[in-house]
């Protein structure tokens, strides 16, 4: 069990302040969508406060009289950890003092990218991006307990590309394209967008760069407000940012709609007459409407059947190509992923495993994780009949992530020392990043 | 007025007053005809070919709306072989579902009605006495003497008699689940005549279903050992609590759920999505059914449940020699289960065949855009084929091929009368004129 200073010692501690934000609850759709074509209330800034996220060092001093909690022999650890994988819970064995020790050196480790310059070429750079939320609280309001949703992920991106994030439900995807776009305060990290690190901007702060940052969300039911027609949705946000002058808002909306495939007559009609395609139209040209460089697209074709995913994937390149966008395409789907990224990304419980060229990836996935990824999805080929991969039980919480290599309860090549060590993110082809133990873990 | 209608894209008052006096009278005949007493005769019927277990002839299912009346189903004919997987896909909205729920009699009423055409099914029944009663089959010893055993309560106590003897009980047959067996009959019943009231002997015992969401299908203030004991309770005669237990929690072992136990104590909300989706299979099967009918049983899911989800039902279907209606708009998931393969478009059947004739030699221009369409591993080029366009109205269905506004390979033909079945090969039949013999030559 953690409190407050025990927290603080990890150095990732959002200050009192920031918990508050922490304690929010996650905004909705709407809401969100809402808090990105709105400015935010003047009220609601205090900008006083300082922001920047605390370096590992600035908590470091120990605190005293805490008895440790024993650590428990590796045998047992071992026979508890065999018992839930076989039993179907995969829960895995947990010793928080343990987990502790290990995030604290691999914060300390990572003290050093912290310090260094951005890289000029990328226009979103990531460092050990932390979004944790509290779960578990005591009477007096302290939490006792983290969900650590996403957990030390870093990578980089170039103006104009797409990165394609893949996982499982529930790994962490959403919520890290949200912290980028600062929907979430993140507990710890640096986003680095077109060279500053926007990690602790208030939202006052943000306002200026919201219209450069856009996101579109997976389910196209609920994030468009049912009482406003089209016309409105779209028209609303460019007259906000003051995108065109006011006498061409018009105009400038029917040319977006135009370029996402939707008709001049929808104009004055309701979200709730379209399919499931057409609403997913609607997003896309909401977010573009505001001449965004960098767009979240959300499981954007998960909730859409397959001849309309099509359509909706190519309109996005398209756009991508006449703007300049850049992307990061979420999905579940490798197949769909393929289709739109430049590099790829595999997340699993809040770290991302594999990271590299998209050719990279598909011809040489290397993680146990990818490789079942892959061979998880279904092939149009009746004579085909694989051999796969099928991975046992569900993907354990992030409260309580196991030991080791968090994939280690579900993979079909786990070791012995996967069980006790996480394995580092280390680079084995120039701009493939893999952590598993399956690979030497020396650099070379 | 039908002329008038076409600029427009509403109604006004007068025509849906019209409209609704319409409905009214033909719903008003439909219901009173499900409603009716039937002797069984009405509804018995004999199979075209025996080696069938369903066999779906012409049927029309439609929703009669305020806007007129939306031809949801509009004549289709298919069959499932006795222990296939036969695989129906299709755009969302071309009538997949309303196909399945027709089969299971659960259409929305009183809007949503089978208006014609036959669903023939093959029913694996208790066999009755004369009172209506289902004869059990006794487990006699070797010489034919009955054997009795002590009855016992729900607490496992031996029950007394009067006198303070223990009551005995003939000893019957069971099955490995330890659930009673009886003797049992095949008859043959048309579906789509059967009055409502008849239904529950065949809905959740000989045919199955397992929804696209299963938290709207499971009842989330009970507990999952409640809901799947209820299943053995309703449909077994003589299933005391002890034997829904058993039952429930071999089940629950069957589709791999690896902590019975306890997923047997816990409410639907403390389960995964692909624990929820394992225990709807587990109470589809419990009432031991021949076919199951699963509706999209993945697309709430992601690829790497989805695997196991479908790795479980190819192994069940070996297992329970049934056979299993597959419904999804995923041609990767038809692929890899199907035997057979049904194209739906706007409510028809444009194309069926093996599995292998469709993905190999796939004949309807919708065909084979929905296969360029779906993005692959292996394909190289970037960009996606999509089919353009959409499907037409429901309520205004053109009477030429419904496709012709977003294919194209129309040729003459297309402009004139909807396109009828044609057979290219004993399994594979295809509905459009391209392949129409007399018209092209
Ligand atoms: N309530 C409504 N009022 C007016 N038009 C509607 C209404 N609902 C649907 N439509 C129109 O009917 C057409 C078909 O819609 P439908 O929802 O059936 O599409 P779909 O095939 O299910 O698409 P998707 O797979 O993208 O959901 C569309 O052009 C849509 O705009
Ligand atoms: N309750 C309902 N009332 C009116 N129309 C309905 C209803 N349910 C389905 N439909 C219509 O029936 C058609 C087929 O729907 P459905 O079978 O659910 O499609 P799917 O192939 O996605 O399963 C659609 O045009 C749909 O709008
Ligand atoms: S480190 Fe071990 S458990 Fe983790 S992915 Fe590699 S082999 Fe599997
Ligand atoms: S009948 Fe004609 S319009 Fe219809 S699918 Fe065939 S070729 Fe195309
Ligand atoms: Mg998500
Ligand atoms: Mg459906």
């Amino acid at each position: 069990m953690m409190d407050e200073n025990e927290w603080n010692k990890t150095g990732s501690a959002p200050s009192q302040e920031e918990t508050v934000t922490q304690n929010e609850a996650p905004m909705s759709e709407e809401e969100a969508s809402k808090s990105l074509s709105e400015p935010a209330e003047e009220t609601s800034e205090q900008e006083a406060i300082p922001q920047a996220e605390e370096t590992p060092e600035q908590a470091e001093a120990p605190k005293k009289g805490k008895v440790k909690k024993p650590q428990i022999p590796l045998e047992e650890m071992e026979a508890i950890n065999a018992k839930c994988i076989e039993s179907g819970e995969f829960e895995g064995f947990f010793d928080e003092v343990q987990a502790e020790k290990e995030r604290k050196e691999r914060d300390l480790a990572a003290k050093n990218d912290l310090s260094a310059p951005p890289d000029p070429e990328a226009l979103l750079e990531v460092r050990h991006l932390k979004m944790y939320f509290p779960v578990v609280k005591s009477l007096t309001g302290k939490v006792k307990q983290w969900l650590r949703a996403v957990d030390d992920v870093s990578f980089k991106l170039k103006e104009g590309e797409t990165l394609g994030i893949v996982g499982e439900s529930g790994c962490g995807k959403t919520t890290m394209g949200r912290a980028i776009l600062k929907l979430y305060q993140p507990t710890g990290g640096q986003i680095f967008f077109g060279g500053t690190d926007i990690a602790g901007y208030k939202s006052s702060k943000m306002r200026p760069l919201r219209t450069q940052m856009q996101i579109i969300f997976q389910d196209p039911y609920s994030s468009l407000p049912p009482r406003s027609t089209v016309g409105g949705i779209l028209s609303e946000p460019v007259r906000v940012h003051k995108i065109v002058p006011k006498d061409k808002v018009k105009d400038y909306v029917l040319e977006v709609m135009d370029q996402c495939g939707l008709r001049d007559y929808y104009f004055e009609r309701y979200p709730h007459e379209f399919s499931g395609g057409q609403r997913q139209r609607i997003c896309i040209a909401r977010a573009l409407s505001v001449n965004p460089k960098l767009v979240v697209c959300d499981e954007p074709v998960s909730a859409l059947d397959v001849s309309i995913q099509a359509q909706i994937i190519n309109l996005l390149k398209n756009l991508q190509q006449q703007r300049g966008l850049t992307y990061v395409f979420i999905s579940h789907d490798l197949s769909v992923v393929k289709h739109i990224s430049d590099r790829i990304g595999v997340m699993y419980l809040g770290s991302m495993v594999e990271f590299g060229d998209k050719k990279a990836i598909f011809s040489n996935p290397m993680h146990p994780y990818t490789q079942a990824l892959f061979s998880a999805v279904p092939n149009p080929n009746p004579d085909v009949k694989m051999d796969r991969i099928v991975l046992k039980g569900d993907i354990p919480s992030p409260v309580k992530p196991p030991m080791g290599c968090k994939f280690h309860t579900r993979c079909p090549k786990a070791m012995e020392i996967c069980k006790h060590i996480a394995p580092k993110y280390l680079e084995y082809e120039p701009g493939h990043f893999v952590a598993c133990h399956c690979y030497p873990q020396e650099v070379q | 007025m039908a002329e008038e209608k076409k600029g427009r894209h509403y109604l006004t008052g007068r025509e849906i007053k019209a409209i609704v006096k319409e409905n009214n009278k033909v719903i008003r005949a439909l219901e009173k005809k499900k409603k009716r007493k039937a002797a069984e005769s009405e509804f018995l019927s004999t199979m075209k070919d025996p080696a069938n277990i369903l066999e779906v002839d012409d049927l029309h299912s439609y929703f009669f709306t305020d806007q007129g009346v939306v031809k949801a189903v509009n004549g289709v004919s298919f069959e499932i072989p006795q222990g296939a997987t036969v695989g129906v896909v299709g755009e969302s909205g071309c009538g997949k579902s309303v196909t399945s729920m027709s089969i299971m009699r659960l259409l929305q009423g009183p809007y949503g009605q089978i208006v014609s055409g036959n669903i023939r099914f093959k029913s694996y029944d208790f066999k009755r006495d004369g009172k209506g009663k289902p004869i059990p089959i006794w487990d006699d010893d070797e010489e034919g003497n009955p054997q009795y055993d002590e009855v016992k309560d729900k607490k496992g106590n031996v029950k007394k008699g009067k006198d303070g003897k223990p009551l005995l009980e003939r000893r019957q047959k069971r099955d490995q689940y330890g659930t009673r067996l009886f003797e049992m009959e095949e008859k043959v019943f048309d579906i789509a005549e059967m009055p409502t009231k008849e239904m529950h002997r065949l809905r959740g015992r000989q045919i199955a279903m397992i929804f696209q969401e299963p938290m709207t299908s499971l009842n989330p203030v009970f507990t999952i050992g409640n809901q799947l004991d209820e299943v053995t309770l309703l449909h077994f005669p003589g299933s005391s609590r002890e034997d829904a237990k058993r039952r429930s929690i071999e089940m629950l072992n069957l589709v791999g759920i690896a902590a019975p136990e306890r997923v047997y104590r816990s409410y639907p909300h403390e389960l995964s999505g692909g624990m929820r989706q394992r225990v709807m299979i587990s109470m589809a099967l419990a009432g031991d059914p021949r076919l199951i009918i699963a509706d999209e049983p993945t697309t709430a899911l992601d690829v790497t449940i989805q695997a196991q989800i479908l790795d479980l039902l190819r192994d069940l279907k070996k297992r329970i020699n049934g056979s299993i209606l597959l419904i999804t708009h995923d041609l990767g998931i038809i692929a890899e289960m199907a035997d057979y393969v049904v194209v739906m478009y706007a409510g028809r059947i444009i194309e069926k065949g093996t599995a292998s004739e469709i993905f190999h030699h796939p004949m309807h221009p919708y065909t084979i855009g929905l296969q360029k369409s779906k993005p692959t591993m292996d394909s190289e080029s970037d960009t996606l084929f999509n089919i353009p366009g959409n499907v037409p109205n429901p309520i205004d269905m053109p009477d030429y091929c419904y496709f012709r506004e977003r294919c194209s390979g129309c040729v003459k033909a297309c402009f004139g009368d909807y396109p009828p079945m044609v057979q290219v090969s004993p399994t594979h039949y295809v509905a459009c004129h391209l392949y129409d013999k007399e018209k092209t030559e």
